[in-house]
C-alpha cells in the first residue's frame, strides 16, 4: 500500500463526535417559519438553498399564477406544441410548476435572449454560493457578450447539451431529463420529458445499491434524437461506469456495458461520430501519467451498439475531451501532462484508426476542443489552472493547427459573468463549462 | 464504501446512512479544515439538508459529502482572506495519532487538500472526486499531483 495512503488510513482511529442530534435540530430549524412570521412553504429542494428575497418571492407567486391562468386558458398549448415539434412520448405536459419534480422552468414564455441576432447562444452553469449544496442555474450568453440571462434556476447534478442542429438544449437535473426548443425568438421553455437517466442499471444487482447512477458527460447522436452519456453506478465495484444511450423519443435506455472492459475506474466523455455509427470516449487506465499516481486517460472508439470496443494507442498521451471533425475523419482532443511542477495542456488530433496523430498547440494552455460548423477548431485558451476565468480567451484555429487567432476575450466580452467563472462548470464533465450552440 | 438506502423513510434512512458513513466524512472534513468544530457543523448542516430535501436527493451518500466539503469550505473562507488554513490546528489534533500529516496537509490549498484527502483517505477515484467537490477530472487530476508532490515534500518522503 502506499506510504501516503497508510498514513491517512491512521484517521480511521480518529475518535468522532456524534453528531446526528446536531442534524436533527438543524432539519427541524429548516422547517420553521421564517423570521417575519410569515410560513413559507419550501415546494422544491431548489428554495431550500436558494432562499429568494421577499420580492423574488412575490414575482415567483405572480409568475405561477399567471402560467396557471394561461395554461387553463389555452388548454396545455406549450405541451401540445412541443409534443407536436418533438414528437416525445410520454411527455409530461409543461402545464404547472407542479409537474417537474426536480426543478422549475423560469417561465412558460421563451427566454429573452434572442437566438442569432448576436452571434451563436452559448450556454453555461453558474453555480450557487453559500453552503449547502447550492443548486446551479442554466445561463445564456451571446458570444459578442450581450444578452445574459437565468434560463433554468436551480438545476441539481446538472448537465447539458446542445443537440446537432442547435435548435433544443438539452438540460438534465437530478437524473431528470428537460428540452427546450432554441428559435429565433429565444431559448424555452425547458419541458420535462418525463424519462429519468438514473434507473436501475447492470449494477444494481451486482452491488446491491439501490441508488441511482450518477451520470454525466450528455452528448447528442447526430440524429438529435438519441443521447449518450456516462452512467457511474458505483465506485466500490469495479468496471461499473459505461456510457449509456437514451432514445428521446421513447426514454429506452441501452447501457453500452462493455465500454467498461479495460476501464480502470471509470469512462468518460462521450462524443458521438458525425455518421453516427461510433462512440469515441476516454479511460481511465492502471498507467499513470510519469511520478505520478494520476492515472492516464487512453481515448477508446465504440460501435453505437456497444459493440466492437477499440482502444487507440496514442503513446502516453492522456487524453480528455474527445470531438470528432463534422466529416469523421479526425478526433482532436486535450492532452494534459506534468512539465516539471506544472501541468500543461495541449490540443491534438488523430484519425479514427489511430494513424496521423499531430500535436496542434504547443503553449501548454490551450484545451477543450470543439468544431465549428466551417469546420475550424474553435478551443480554450489560458485560465486559472484548468478552469475557464475571467483570464480566458476563445481562439479558433485550421485542423492542422494553423491560423491560430484570438476570437474573444472572455473578461472583456462578458463582464460580470465572466468575474464569476469560477463557479462555471459541470460536475464531471471536464472542461465544457462553455456549450456553445452549433451551428443551425 | 456503498450506500444503501431505502427511499420510503428519509429520516430513518438518512440515520441509517450517518451511522454507516457519518463517522468517516467527519474525519475526512476534519483531516480538510483542521477545525474540529467546522467538521462538526459542516457534517450535521449536510445530513440537516439531506433530512430537510428527503427524496428529491437521489444519491444521499455522495450529496453529503460534497455538501459537507463545500459548507467546510464555506466557513474556512469566511474566517482567513488568504488561501491558507490558519496556524493554529484545532486542538482536536492531539487526539490524532499523525498530527504531522494533518500538519502538512493544512498548509496545502484548498484545492490541493481536498483532492489528496478524497483520493487517499475516502479512496474515491478521480471521477468521484470531480462529481463531489463540483469540479472536474482534470482539475482533480492537476491538484491531486501537485498536492501529493507537494505533501511528500513537506513530510520528507521525497
Amino acid at each position: 500500500m502506499d506510504k501516503l495512503r497508510q498514513r491517512f488510513a491512521a484517521l480511521d482511529r480518529m475518535p468522532v463526535p456524534d453528531v446526528w442530534s446536531d442534524a436533527m435540530r438543524r432539519a427541524e430549524e429548516l422547517t420553521m417559519p421564517a423570521a417575519t412570521g410569515a410560513k413559507v412553504t419550501l415546494a422544491s429542494p431548489t428554495a431550500v438553498a436558494r432562499p429568494r428575497s421577499g420580492a423574488g418571492m412575490l414575482v415567483a407567486v405572480l409568475v405561477t399564477i399567471a402560467l396557471i391562468a394561461i395554461l387553463a386558458v389555452g388548454g396545455l398549448a406549450v405541451g401540445s406544441w412541443f409534443t407536436d415539434q418533438q414528437r416525445l412520448a410520454p411527455v409530461v405536459a409543461p402545464s404547472a410548476t407542479a409537474t417537474l419534480p426536480h426543478a422549475t422552468p423560469r417561465s412558460a414564455a421563451p427566454s429573452t435572449v434572442p437566438a442569432g441576432a448576436a452571434g451563436p447562444l452559448i450556454v453555461f452553469l453558474r453555480h450557487g454560493q453559500g453552503s449547502g449544496h447550492p443548486p446551479a442555474d442554466l445561463w445564456a450568453i451571446h458570444a459578442d457578450g450581450s444578452g445574459a440571462e437565468d434560463i433554468f434556476p436551480g438545476l441539481g447534478l446538472p448537465s447539458v447539451a446542445w443537440s446537432p442542429d442547435g435548435k433544443r438544449l438539452l438540460a438534465v437535473s437530478e437524473y431528470r431529463v428537460y428540452l427546450a426548443q432554441v428559435t429565433g425568438d429565444g431559448v424555452g421553455p425547458f419541458v420535462d420529458t418525463g424519462f429519468d437517466t438514473g434507473g436501475a442499471t447492470a449494477c444494481n444487482h451486482k452491488t446491491g445499491h439501490r441508488n441511482p447512477c450518477q451520470d454525466a458527460a450528455f452528448t447528442f447522436a447526430p440524429d438529435g434524437e438519441h443521447i449518450a452519456f456516462v452512467q457511474r453506478c458505483t465506485w466500490s465495484a469495479p468496471g461499473c461506469m459505461f456510457i449509456t444511450t437514451m432514445d428521446l423519443r421513447t426514454g429506452e435506455r441501452t447501457e453500452l456495458t462493455e465500454t467498461q472492459r479495460n476501464a480502470r475506474h471509470g469512462v468518460a466523455l462521450p462524443a458521438w461520430s458525425p455518421d453516427g455509427s461510433s462512440i469515441a470516449f476516454t479511460t481511465e487506465t492502471n498507467q499513470f501519467l510519469s511520478e505520478s499516481e494520476v492515472p492516464i486517460a487512453k481515448l477508446s472508439i465504440v460501435d453505437a451498439d456497444g459493440r466492437n470496443l477499440r482502444r487507440l494507442d496514442l503513446g502516453n498521451l492522456s487524453v480528455a475531451a474527445p470531438q470528432w471533425s463534422p466529416d469523421g475523419n479526425l478526433i482532436a482532443f486535450t492532452s494534459g501532462a506534468w512539465l516539471g511542477d506544472v501541468f500543461v495542456q495541449d490540443i491534438y488530433t488523430v484519425r479514427p484508426d489511430g494513424s496521423d496523430l499531430r500535436q496542434l498547440t504547443t503553449d501548454g494552455v490551450s484545451a477543450w476542443p470543439e468544431w465549428t460548423g466551417s469546420n475550424q477548431i474553435r478551443f480554450r485558451h489560458g485560465g486559472a489552472g484548468q478552469q475557464a476565468d475571467s483570464s480566458t480567451t476563445i481562439w479558433l484555429m485550421d485542423p492542422d493547427g494553423s491560423n491560430a487567432h484570438q476570437v474573444a476575450e472572455l473578461g472583456t466580452t462578458w463582464g460580470e459573468v465572466a468575474n464569476q467563472m469560477s463557479w462555471i462548470g459541470v460536475p464531471g464533465d471536464p472542461g465544457r463549462s462553455l456549450f456553445w450552440q452549433p451551428a443551425p | 464504501m456503498e450506500t444503501v438506502i431505502a427511499a420510503s423513510q428519509p429520516e430513518v434512512t438518512v440515520e441509517a446512512l450517518y451511522r454507516q458513513d457519518g463517522e468517516r466524512l467527519w474525519r475526512a472534513v476534519f483531516a480538510f479544515s483542521g477545525d474540529a468544530e467546522v467538521a462538526s457543523d459542516a457534517v450535521a448542516e449536510a445530513y440537516a439538508q439531506v433530512l430537510r430535501r428527503g427524496t428529491a436527493v437521489r444519491d444521499p451518500g455522495a450529496w453529503t459529502w460534497r455538501a459537507a466539503f463545500r459548507i467546510a469550505s464555506g466557513a474556512l473562507k469566511a474566517r482567513r482572506a488568504g488561501d491558507r488554513l490558519p496556524t493554529v490546528l484545532s486542538e482536536h489534533i492531539d487526539r490524532y495519532e499523525d498530527p504531522d500529516l494533518l500538519d502538512a496537509v493544512r498548509r496545502l490549498p484548498d484545492g490541493q487538500r481536498a483532492a489528496v484527502i478524497l483520493f487517499y483517505f475516502a479512496d474515491l477515484p478521480i471521477n468521484q472526486i470531480a462529481a463531489r467537490l463540483g469540479s472536474n477530472s482534470v482539475a482533480v487530476r492537476a491538484n491531486l499531483g501537485r498536492g501529493r508532490r507537494r505533501l511528500r515534500q513537506l513530510l520528507g518522503d521525497d
